[in-house]
């Protein structure tokens, strides 16, 4: 009876989908995050779930470094991907000495000291983001240079 | 030639031989046959024909049983198109049962490869919980983890089960209406967790739980197998009760099919109920809580003052203020560290909602963070823990009360399918939001029954205004009330507009509300509300105070007061005290006030 009163009362649910545009931005660089554009008050407070798909979500393990450039001195796939995905992630980390991001890399890179590997980074943060502009390949390479 | 012909008699012997096996075990009508094709009742909720491997097989599990047997050992290709490695699960299960042996030997690249990048140990069932300024967003979504042996958690995968829409491609009525009604596909995704986490946390700005189910191993890989079989098919999707949590719920009870969930649920799946159902069953061993950005924003308050905060949110805009921050003597280290984070989540935040655009972005991003880094590590600013919102009440409520209207006795009734009022015990759930969808209440005297009210919608978002965000806050009602200047009940809309501030303790909030009535006396008109919200004063007491000023159309003016304690017992049971006052005009178009009080006790379901 509960359920059955709980759905006839969400069939009045006004839900909307159009409440925000997404833009997901690809890139190998900083910015490359997912954005969106919240539309009328209205519309973004009477918004569900969407549960749409963002961007085209296929099934199967494709590679995040598409269209990057590829690392010279690191040979490890699955660290290229991470750090590609999360540029902006690492940098805040990195900037701040610590976090869950670089933890993670650390655990792709082997790296069994994460707390030095960290205070190493961030001392280097200019020589591993050496630009504004700088991208996935230039940032991993540093990392190794500075660190492993 | 004779020895081709031989070997494919042998074959098609033995074939013949686990057909009659299966037939005479009924193993197509064992429940985990039936979970795997995804039959409900008796026809299965896939509708791709790729899927099934005889033709009736979406209504006949009979005939998609032999056809499943025969396709094992008869396979036309032996890579990952052969039926053994599309169909992972279904061959474990029927080898299991009918010890198939000498089944063709296939080589599964593709879902080997997946396989092991997932690396499956255990499974989390993920709740992104509501978003500020969306009541709705309360309802939540669901979907699962695959933990791996990597220590972090990013480094999992999240299966996802969503509608096949584009909202930028369609029209907001209208994707809301295909969701409602069928109009989609809902489609299965693979995506790195860090990426969910991306949409979710960082860019909704949703707190995130995660509960850590107790399936073994084994049961996480049955998941993926099977996970794998229907990862291209599409089932309706229906936001009611073909949705993400359905979809999760199915996959669990193939894991582990002693499990029920489903039967939990007739019309709707409700992603936050799903959780509590899951509770329910003991799979639940451990949880953990991901703060949003914007709470962890948030939480910078309780490191710097206002004016410190003020500074962040002009150094983010303007990063020439960083000499000035660097040098100025009024701040320690650890200030100006705070500071100089705080302005780069803000600068993340404010990017991510389109008002900076990307190049202000990485040239305010490389100064502040390349100044930050230089001024070493510091203690990581962590916000509290809210409430787990399985301590929260359930979704559904009835009450019972007695009480007094204008000094006759009266009992009250009350009924309400879902979710959430400013009155209930808000633990577990967002402040200062409410969602209320037909909320009914009687009162019965002496004399007659009457409706005290029938609300279709009741909606309120009052986020506070704080020193680093300044939100609105918003309202809407819709139904019959008993607030006009009748003594009865009548239909109402309001919308209002607000704004709110407060502390640990509780909030108060300043509203004003357009108004309409359907009714004989005065139709519409403004209001002036101030209200007080005491939730976290004393525990497990939730005190509500409202004060309405209303002018209507035809110059007459109203006051209206209204009171509510909620004292929780436990947590799906309260007890209410209320009182409402307000002015109204009677038989003989005198102005007079009409005075309700009532004690109720209120459950949850």
């Amino acid at each position: 009876m509960k359920k059955l009163l709980i759905s006839l009362a969400t069939v009045a649910t006004l839900s909307s989908g159009l409440f925000a545009t997404v833009n997901s931005q690809t890139g190998c660089g900083l910015g490359a995050m997912i954005i969106k554009d919240d539309s009328t008050a209205i519309m973004l407070a009477l918004q569900t779930t969407t549960n749409s798909t963002l961007w085209n979500q296929t099934f199967g393990i494709t590679s995040g470094t598409s269209g990057c450039k590829k690392t010279r001195l690191v040979l490890n796939e699955r660290a290229a991907e991470f750090v590609a995905s999360n540029m902006d992630t690492l940098a805040k980390e990195i900037a701040m000495g610590q976090g869950e991001s670089i933890d993670t890399l650390a655990e792709l890179l082997n790296i069994k000291d994460k707390e030095s590997f960290a205070s190493t980074l961030q001392a280097n943060y200019n020589k591993i983001y050496s630009h504004k502009d700088v991208k996935m390949n230039e940032v991993l390479d540093s990392v190794a240079q500075t660190a492993l | 030639m004779f020895f081709l012909v031989l070997s494919s008699l042998l074959f098609a012997t033995s074939t013949q031989k686990y057909i009659q096996k299966a037939l005479d075990l009924e193993l197509y009508k064992q429940r985990y046959w039936k979970l795997l094709l995804h039959v409900n009742k008796n026809t299965s909720e896939i509708k791709n024909k790729e899927f099934f491997l005889s033709p009736n097989g979406r209504y006949s599990p009979k005939e998609e049983l032999i056809a499943t047997i025969k396709a094992l050992y008869n396979e036309t290709r032996f890579d990952d198109n052969s039926t053994a490695c599309l169909f992972p699960a279904r061959k474990r299960w029927l080898s299991k049962k009918l010890h198939l042996q000498n089944l063709p030997s296939v080589t599964c690249k593709e879902y080997n490869k997946v396989l092991h990048r997932l690396d499956p140990v255990s499974a989390t069932l993920v709740f992104p919980s509501a978003h500020i300024n969306s009541p709705a967003s309360m309802f939540g979504h669901t979907f699962l983890r695959i933990n791996s042996s990597y220590h972090s958690k990013l480094l999992s995968y999240a299966i996802n089960y969503a509608a096949d829409a584009d909202p930028n491609k369609e029209n907001g009525i209208v994707f809301a209406i295909k969701g409602l009604f069928g109009g989609y596909y809902g489609q299965y995704s693979l995506l790195p967790y860090y990426d969910k986490l991306k949409e979710y946390r960082d860019t909704e700005n949703r707190d995130i739980w995660e509960y850590n189910l107790n399936l073994s191993k084994e049961e996480t890989q049955r998941m993926i197998e099977h996970i794998w079989e229907i990862k291209d098919t599409k089932s309706s999707y229906l936001f009611f009760n073909r949705n993400c949590s359905y979809a999760m719920l199915w996959l669990l009870e193939v894991a582990r099919p002693s499990l029920y969930l489903r039967d939990d649920f007739t019309y709707q799946v409700s992603p936050l109920e799903t959780i509590f159902t899951a509770k329910k069953e003991h799979l639940i061993q451990g949880y953990g809580y991901r703060a949003s950005s914007r709470t962890e924003i948030e939480a910078y308050k309780t490191v710097l003052n206002a004016q410190e905060i003020a500074f962040a949110k002009k150094l983010y805009q303007n990063t020439t203020l960083t000499k000035k921050l660097l040098n100025n003597p009024a701040f320690n280290l650890d200030t100006k560290r705070y500071i100089l984070e705080l302005a780069i989540e803000l600068l993340q935040y404010y990017y991510k909602k389109q008002e900076i655009d990307k190049e202000t972005y990485l040239s305010n991003f490389h100064t502040l963070a390349s100044n930050r880094a230089k001024l070493k590590k510091t203690k990581k600013v962590i916000p509290k823990q809210p409430p787990n919102p399985l301590y929260g009440h359930q979704a559904a409520r009835i009450g019972i009360g007695l009480g007094n209207i204008d000094k006759t006795t009266a009992t009250f009734l009350t009924i309400r399918p879902a979710y959430h009022s400013l009155e209930d015990s808000p633990t577990g759930l967002l402040r200062g939001t409410q969602i209320e969808f037909f909320n009914f209440e009687v009162s019965l005297t002496k004399e007659n029954l009457q409706i005290e009210q029938a609300t279709i919608i009741s909606l309120n978002s009052i986020p506070q205004i704080d020193e680093i965000f300044t939100p609105f806050s918003w309202r809407l009602y819709l139904g019959w009330d008993k607030k006009s200047l009748e003594k009865k009940a009548r239909f109402n809309i309001d919308v209002g507009f607000g704004g709110s501030i407060g502390n640990k303790f509780g909030y108060i909030y300043l509203f004003s509300d357009l108004f309409g009535y359907d009714n004989k006396i005065a139709n519409f008109g403004i209001s002036g509300s101030g209200g007080l919200v005491l939730d976290n004063l004393l525990k497990n007491n939730n005190t509500f105070l409202e004060y309405t000023y209303r002018f209507y159309n035809n110059s007459t003016t109203q006051n209206i007061i209204k009171c509510e304690h909620n004292f929780k017992i436990k947590q799906n049971f309260s007890l209410v005290f209320k009182y409402i006052y307000r002015d109204i005009i009677n038989f003989e178009d005198k102005k007079t006030n009409e005075q309700k009080y009532s004690l109720n006790a209120y459950y949850y379901f």
